[in-house]
């Protein structure tokens, strides 16, 4: 297919092997393989870890909104020559502007535009033309998949939908229509609803869109040895009395499996231990709400779960009265926020080296996993802004009352 | 056992101080070669597990247990009457005369006591213990379950290797007593009056005597595994949802040919393995027992419904069915009841082999754990006979 090689060379530093029947692989940013991957040891003890794909369970698909296989585009303006003005200001130039309007449909009511583009339009886009595109319309809900886009983030297609039932040929159009993330951390995929031309049933529609939502996790494991446990371990996993103490536990393996591996689910306190590796259940959204990224961290240390979340009224002085500032190096259980545009746009818990506990929406499609962070930050960084700050959960004595 | 006992030790001592918002696991190593490894296939696919020894930490431990005062309590039985029943039990009439001189007897509104010196105590025999504790059972149950420690896996291996001193470890050798297949202690009083100020001896003894045995559990998957018999076992038709994509992400992952059943237990018993029971989860005069850890295996969230005093039928029968088939599968509750008199005794779920989901007791002490059968059986076959059923949760929908 000519133009899909064109854009493969105009993809220039992202393009995909789509040509022949070997792995579909993006030829970078890459990440480490799906074999069992070695952290850095620190006092947290030696890691190891490996990722996993979690579909939501059988029926969710069916309540998901399927979005019509026709691209569209919503852009709030209330003239052409508006429209122009948003999309110059977005980086685009007036032959980018040209090409991505030329052949589109366009609806247009006293707010806004809704653009319909041609398909080739939208398959043979440039990259650094869909990067500046999508960013702008990942600023309006009405772009639902580009504001929560699809993150990958492996190079090698294959690999990252393996097991997953998706055609060969989808990943190919996949490959073509991922873009990279504004850290460069991964890609990010906004055109479900292109690839829902591919379907041919129901069912199919169903596959599909149960392999691209699909969300990754990672199992994580503690390899403890006689000649490696210290209590600096010991203590990193209990922080601060916050947490059970593990020590026992991590002698009790040393003597019965040495060298073995504990599953670090058992050093977690309860409730993040409940729900790891779990979509949220019809039942946790019963109070009105499901939990979210603010519930998840909010919780982490806590036996009974409140009911708070990220845009509770409460949700800063309950930050103030009983997490204080984190200094380096992050400890267990710290919660991370990341701040972009002037607001926080999530938060996660900090486990050990790179990895954290997280809830990536509140949605029932929003598994509670472990991640690397940089992948966390790869998911909610939509305009290469974002920083976090660390806040330390305080003993329950030194919670400040206002 | 569904009997509040615990609630008895509450009341004389407040509550015990434990963590408000967490659970608290203290595993102690198991005794080198206590126990080995083990391994068992079937249906359930390949599960790998080795053991662990789960002591309460020590903010448990309420202050009753360490009252060093031995009080008998025979109920609406007179003093002349407690004679009888003791040289019935077939104690010397040494040790009836030291009683009669030494016991200081109280009869009040708890019914008659009886404050027992040492020189009763050293006089006794295990089969007075043994008798003396039949009858506790089957005339004061209440009292009995506040009085009798049962040793988990009927020996002394918790007290040893350094667990307790050699001391210490002579002195329980010498209370302790069977009562059919169960270990048992009735004298911890006396014990701890044996053990003097002795704080930290104190400690560990205590903890040793509630240690609960315990297995952390893996299930192996590699390329010889029969993946989807393996789902279907653990996703128990519907009832475990969501657990394929973990195992189908273990098999296609290099290295990785082991996974920790905490992963793909159901929310519940995940939330609560290896833990204690946290205030948070008890009403008054109700603490979790085993049939709460067990009726709602399969539930995401803990209901305090069944902290009410409901029947078991209450829970059981709309949404259970009852099984006459042995051929158990993963979740089933096996229900155990006394055959003399049709109470219940104890509930455990059935998770795979013979490998069991347990709370054993409503105590504070005891934690919920997945462990052996044989190790839970170990502090409930006692010289009653019991009969099982066994129910199983509908299916969702």
């Amino acid at each position: 297919m000519p133009s899909r090689l064109l854009q493969l060379l105009l993809g220039a530093l992202f393009f995909a092997d789509v040509t022949g029947q070997d792995a579909i692989v993006m030829s970078s940013p890459s990440r480490p393989g799906n074999g069992v991957v070695a952290a850095p040891p620190g006092p947290w003890g030696s890691l190891e870890y490996y990722e996993v794909a979690l579909e939501g369970p059988r029926g969710i698909h069916s309540m998901l909104k399927l979005p019509s296989q026709q691209v569209e585009w919503f852009l709030p303006a209330a003239s052409r020559a508006e429209l122009k003005e948003l999309l110059i200001a977005a980086g685009l130039t007036e032959s980018e502007i040209t090409d991505l309007l030329s052949g589109s449909k366009l609806i247009q009511d006293l707010e806004a535009f809704r653009i319909f583009p041609a398909e080739a339009t939208v398959l043979n886009m440039p990259t650094p033309t869909r990067v500046k595109l999508y960013r702008l319309l990942s600023r309006y809900e009405e772009n639902r998949f580009h504001q929560r886009p699809v993150y990958i983030n492996s190079s090698n297609l294959s690999d990252w939908f393996e097991g997953s039932e998706i055609p060969r040929s989808v990943i190919q159009d996949i490959a073509v229509l991922c873009y990279p993330t504004p850290g460069g951390k991964g890609y990010h995929f906004s055109d479900a609803p292109f690839t829902l031309k591919q379907a041919g049933s129901v069912l199919e529609e169903q596959i599909l869109f149960q392999g691209l939502f699909r969300k990754r996790g990672l199992i994580v494991r503690l390899r403890v040895s006689a000649d490696k446990l210290t209590q600096e371990t010991a203590d990193y996993w209990t922080a601060g009395y916050k947490n059970k103490a593990v020590m026992p536990l991590l002698e009790s393996i040393v003597q019965n499996n040495d060298g073995g591996t504990i599953d670090i689910a058992h050093l977690l306190p309860s409730t993040p231990r409940t729900y790891l590796n779990r979509f949220p259940d019809p039942s946790d959204g019963l109070s009105g709400r499901f939990p979210d990224w603010f519930w998840t961290c909010y919780n982490f240390f806590r036996f009974v779960p409140r009911e708070v979340y990220a845009d509770s009224p409460a949700r800063d002085s309950l930050i103030l009265q009983e997490f204080e500032t984190g200094l380096p190096p992050s400890e267990f259980g710290d919660m991370l926020l990341f701040n972009s545009g002037g607001k926080v746009v999530h938060g996660c818990i900090h486990i050990a080296e790179d990895i954290v506990f997280t809830k990536n929406g509140a949605d029932l499609n929003s598994p509670w996993v472990f991640m690397k962070i940089q992948d966390v930050v790869g998911i909610h960084d939509l305009y290469g802004d974002v920083s976090i700050s660390t806040f330390r959960k305080r003993k329950t004595s030194e919670t400040v009352t206002p | 056992m569904k009997t509040g006992v615990f609630l008895f030790f509450l009341a004389l001592s407040g509550r015990p101080d434990i963590f408000a918002d967490e659970s608290v696991v203290s595993v102690n190593p198991v005794r080198q070669g206590a126990f080995p490894k083990g391994e068992a296939t079937g249906p359930w696919g390949t599960i790998e597990y080795y053991p662990v020894i789960l002591e309460p930490p020590a903010d448990h431990l309420w202050a009753a247990l360490y009252d060093d005062r031995t009080l008998w309590n025979f109920g609406s039985v007179p003093e002349e009457g407690v004679y009888d029943i003791l040289e019935t039990s077939g104690f010397s009439k040494e040790s009836i005369r030291l009683l009669k001189t030494e016991g200081q007897w109280k009869t009040g509104v708890a019914g008659t006591e009886v404050d027992v010196s040492d020189a009763v105590i050293e006089s006794m025999t295990p089969e007075n213990r043994e008798a003396l504790a039949k009858w506790f059972r089957l005339n004061n149950e209440l009292f009995f379950s506040r009085l009798i420690i049962n040793l988990e896996g009927g020996d002394l291996s918790a007290f040893e290797e350094g667990s307790v001193s050699p001391k210490t470890l002579d002195l329980i050798r010498r209370m302790s007593f069977k009562r059919r297949n169960v270990l048992s202690l009735m004298d911890r009083a006396y014990i701890m009056r044996q053990l003097g100020d002795d704080q930290e001896e104190k400690e560990r003894f205590l903890k040793a005597a509630f240690a609960t045995r315990s297995l952390i559990v893996r299930l192996v998957i590699n390329e010889s595994t029969d993946l989807e018999s393996v789902i279907d076992y653990w996703s128990s038709e519907g009832r475990n949802p969501g657990i394929e994509h973990i195992l189908k992400g273990v098999k296609l992952t290099a290295g990785a040919d082991k996974l920790d059943l905490v992963q793909i237990l159901p929310p519940l018993p995940r939330r609560y393995l290896f833990g204690f029971t946290n205030l948070r989860d008890m009403i008054p005069l109700s603490p979790p027992d085993c049939f709460w850890a067990s009726v709602q295996f399969f539930r995401p969230n803990a209901s305090p419904r069944i902290l009410d005093p409901l029947t078991l039928n209450y829970h059981l029968e709309h949404d259970f069915e009852k099984i006459e088939s042995a051929d158990l599968q993963f979740g089933d509750i096996v229900c155990m009841f006394n055959t003399d008199d049709n109470t219940f005794l104890h509930s455990y779920v059935h998770i795979a082999s013979d490998i069991v989901f347990t709370k054993n007791g409503s105590s504070f002490t005891r934690p919920y754990v997945l462990a052996k059968k044989s190790d839970m059986l170990s502090v409930y076959l006692d010289e009653s006979a019991y009969r099982s059923e066994t129910y199983r949760r509908k299916k969702r929908g």
